[in-house]
């Protein structure tokens, strides 16, 4: 798996697009400045993956979003344990924080927000339908929860492609990272609609 | 301070430790640690010949190969592979036991629906290769919910499995 530099930079404009809106909807649900980081397009063989966060033993929440549609693929939202208490306490605003189904609760809708405006914002940046499923969680050591997101995928191919932004909130310095993992035949789709297939 | 805690500080750190990746492994003899950390949905299958003190670990992903790729990957290339691997070191293969870990469920839906089932898959075919390659599994910790880390002791075919949600397991 190989992509061009002008490809790459197609890609990075879609994460852009994306995640602006995600932070733009972040900021609205927690009232806090969100900034992110220049988006980063990354080819990884999935042997790599467990340890994209950290390390493989720490302890992290993974929300997980499949999307579908003309093209599909899945969105991960990964945050470190005391990160999420951090953000769930924003959420809730308060110091002590709620019941676990409350949390639970919480991160979900987090989840069905960031994708949500980051899907919208491809579909109408490309005008390509998506649709997105419920969303999964995952709380427990990164290599068991990551690896696990993308067995799907890993059943024929040997490489992911990942469009990946930090958000960071406000003061708190709380860091989320943002995964949008298309398909591998998603990725021509894409490309064809964006004007870039011709480009190899 | 005890004895006998400082022996076992002592075992530990002596121990050279071989950190097995996901989708590879590691194979050695007495003296060993091998390790995997973090097995999700993933199987880790620990192969021992107690005789030779001879053993091996694999972490594979996936229950076949749909031909033509990476062979410690999926169940049904890996385990051979690793078997094989042992004989050529010395192990004897009816003389070898197997320790199996992972196969969890890990992603749940709000209700507490699991996601994917291909832990299970894992598992199933683990057992079945193994049953068709005649090696007893003589320890276990498969299934559920939750991650786990796997550490296989050559020296005995010791193994302990982490966790976050539960105590340390010995198997």
């Amino acid at each position: 798996m190989d992509l061009k530099p002008e490809k790459k930079d197609i890609l990075k404009e879609v994460a852009n697009i994306g995640a602006g809106n995600a932070a733009t909807a972040f900021s609205e649900m927690i009232g806090y400045t969100i900034n992110m980081t220049v988006p980063k397009v990354e080819i990884l063989a999935i042997e790599k993956l467990p340890c994209i966060t950290g390390d493989e033993e720490d302890y992290i929440a993974c929300i997980m979003i499949n999307f579908e549609g003309e093209i599909s693929g899945k969105i991960l939202l990964v945050i470190d344990n005391q990160n999420v208490e951090k953000m769930l306490k924003l959420i809730f605003n308060t110091d002590s924080l709620p019941e676990k189904k409350m949390q639970m609760s919480a991160l979900n809708e987090l989840g069905n927000i960031l994708s949500g405006a980051y899907l919208r914002a491809i579909n109408d940046f490309t005008d390509l339908n998506l649709n997105q499923s419920v969303p999964a969680l995952a709380f427990d050591m990164a290599a068991a929860v990551l690896s696990s997101s993308v067995i799907d995928y890993s059943q024929t191919e040997d490489y992911i492609l990942l469009l990946e932004t930090e958000f960071i909130a406000g003061d708190e310095k709380l860091e989320i990272f943002y995964f949008f993992i298309p398909e591998k035949d998603s990725l021509d789709i894409l490309f064809e609609r964006l004007g870039a297939d011709s480009v190899d | 301070m005890s004895g006998w805690g400082l022996i076992v500080l002592i075992n530990q750190q002596t121990a050279e430790k071989i950190i097995v990746k996901m989708a590879d492994y590691a194979v050695g003899e007495q003296g060993l640690l091998l390790a995997t950390l973090g097995l999700g949905s993933c199987v880790g299958i620990a192969l021992y010949d107690s005789f030779r003190k001879i053993g091996g670990l694999i972490h594979i992903m996936l229950p076949e190969n749909p031909g033509q790729k990476k062979i410690v990957k999926y169940a049904d290339t890996g385990i051979p592979f690793l078997i094989s691997e042992l004989e050529d070191m010395g192990a004897s293969k009816r003389r070898m036991t197997a320790k199996i870990v992972g196969g969890a469920g890990m992603f749940k839906f709000e209700g507490g629906d699991p996601v994917m089932q291909i832990g299970r898959r894992n598992v199933e075919a683990v057992k079945n290769i193994l049953k068709e390659e005649n090696i007893k599994i003589i320890g276990e910790d498969v299934g559920k919910d939750y991650g786990r880390s796997m550490y296989f002791y050559l020296d005995d075919g010791k193994v302990e499995v982490k966790s976050f949600s539960r105590d340390l397991l010995i198997i």
